[in-house]
């Protein structure tokens, strides 16, 4: 009979770390700040990439540049931005509070902070979409 | 009064009979009001299934042994009461630790993690401290004086079964022994620290932790391992270039 013991942990596969990160069960605020920040860094490249397509169509000249700009105006264009600016608020301010729990700041008032960066994040997003939507 | 009964869905390794790994569900008659998840997992054991594999011993928060994933969030049964974690309805689902190796069913080896403490040579026992920050029974200042006790951590490891980076990489030296190496740090008592601090000045040691903190919010000791990682990074940010490797 075989004993089917084994104590070596595996390495951790891709199914098993997706598995991990989209399990949807008891989080801390810690995870979901850590969640959030990895996402809007995520989304943060992807915008530099796409801001670097996007000028490159300036060599086809000032027409094709214009008809480009119109279309950034339009109203769902400027709610992406308004996103945009609320993925760049969170991810610079939380890294304002990880960088400062790195130096052995904030640690055992982790959740207020997150709190608090969330809290300040909302009201620069509002400010921003009252800018530009308005 | 064993008064309702509680639906378990419990995970179960594979074995002669069983060939894949999967949850399986037992009917166990539970007291509400007093009955522990631990009493639950003992009784699904001794009432329906005498092959339930699980890990305990003292029954009141001292060894740290009997650590599982309760709903998916990591507790110590036997010092959680039903009532805490249950609605009365649905199903209760108990898991192994993550991030440990699983022996079999709720039975996880500590093995890898006890190895690493004893590269710290951590002192297990030592005089009380002045802050017993025990969550589960503090203890009344008029009791703390030259008694002597395990150190707060329990070595229970749901430091390591929450910690997301501990996940994505095994080599991680994880929670619980950073917050060990912290201990030494803090308090020395005459030790040179310098293997420690050197222990844990790597890639792989307090610079892999990403300050999600979900080691401190399970911990049922109060021991703060999240916050204990940050201190030590400060410590080793004011470490001279000249005494790492060479001592503290």
């Amino acid at each position: 009979m075989s004993a089917h013991v084994s104590t070596r942990l595996a390495p951790p596969g891709l199914f098993r770390r997706l598995a991990y990160w989209l399990e949807p069960r008891w989080r801390d605020p810690g995870w979901w700040a850590f969640a959030l920040n990895r996402l809007t860094g995520h989304i943060l490249v992807l915008y530099l990439v796409l801001h670097l397509i996007v000028l490159s169509q300036l060599a086809d000249g000032p027409a094709g540049w214009d008809r480009l700009l119109e279309v950034f105006g339009s109203r769902p264009f400027l709610v992406a931005d308004t996103l945009l600016i609320a993925a760049v608020v969170f991810h610079g301010l939380n890294g304002l509070r990880v960088a400062a729990l790195t130096f052995g700041m904030g640690a055992r008032h982790s959740t207020a902070l997150i709190a608090a960066v969330i809290a300040a994040s909302a009201a620069l997003t509002a400010l921003a979409a009252w800018a530009i939507l308005t | 009064m064993r008064d309702a009964r509680l639906r378990l869905r419990v995970w179960r390794t594979a074995r002669p009979g069983r060939r894949a790994a999967a949850f399986a569900e037992v009917v166990v008659a539970v007291d509400r009001s007093a009955d522990s998840v631990l009493d639950v997992i003992e009784r699904a054991w001794a009432d329906v299934d005498p092959t339930l594999v699980f890990r305990h011993a003292c029954h009141h928060a001292s060894c740290g042994t009997c650590a599982v994933r309760v709903n998916g969030r990591e507790r110590l049964p036997c010092v959680t009461n039903l009532s805490e974690v249950w609605d009365g309805r649905s199903r209760l689902t108990i898991e192994p630790l993550r991030n440990v190796p699983v022996v079999a069913d709720l039975a996880v080896d500590p093995g890898p993690q006890l190895a690493r403490l004893a590269e710290l040579r951590f002192p297990y026992v030592r005089t009380v401290e002045a802050d017993v920050r025990c969550a589960i029974r503090p203890v009344p200042d008029d009791d703390v004086g030259a008694a002597e006790r395990f150190e707060d951590c329990l070595e229970c490891l749901a430091c390591v079964s929450a910690c997301p980076v501990a996940s994505g990489s095994p080599e991680y030296l994880g929670p619980a022994v950073l917050a060990a190496a912290q201990r030494i740090v803090e308090e020395p008592r005459d030790d040179d620290v310098g293997h420690v601090l050197d222990l844990v000045d790597t890639d792989h040691g307090v610079w892999q932790c990403r300050s999600i903190l979900a080691c401190s919010a399970v911990c049922p000791s109060g021991v703060d391992p999240g916050g204990r990682i940050m201190d030590l990074r400060r410590r080793l940010l004011s470490r001279t270039p000249a005494s790492a490797g060479a001592g503290a």
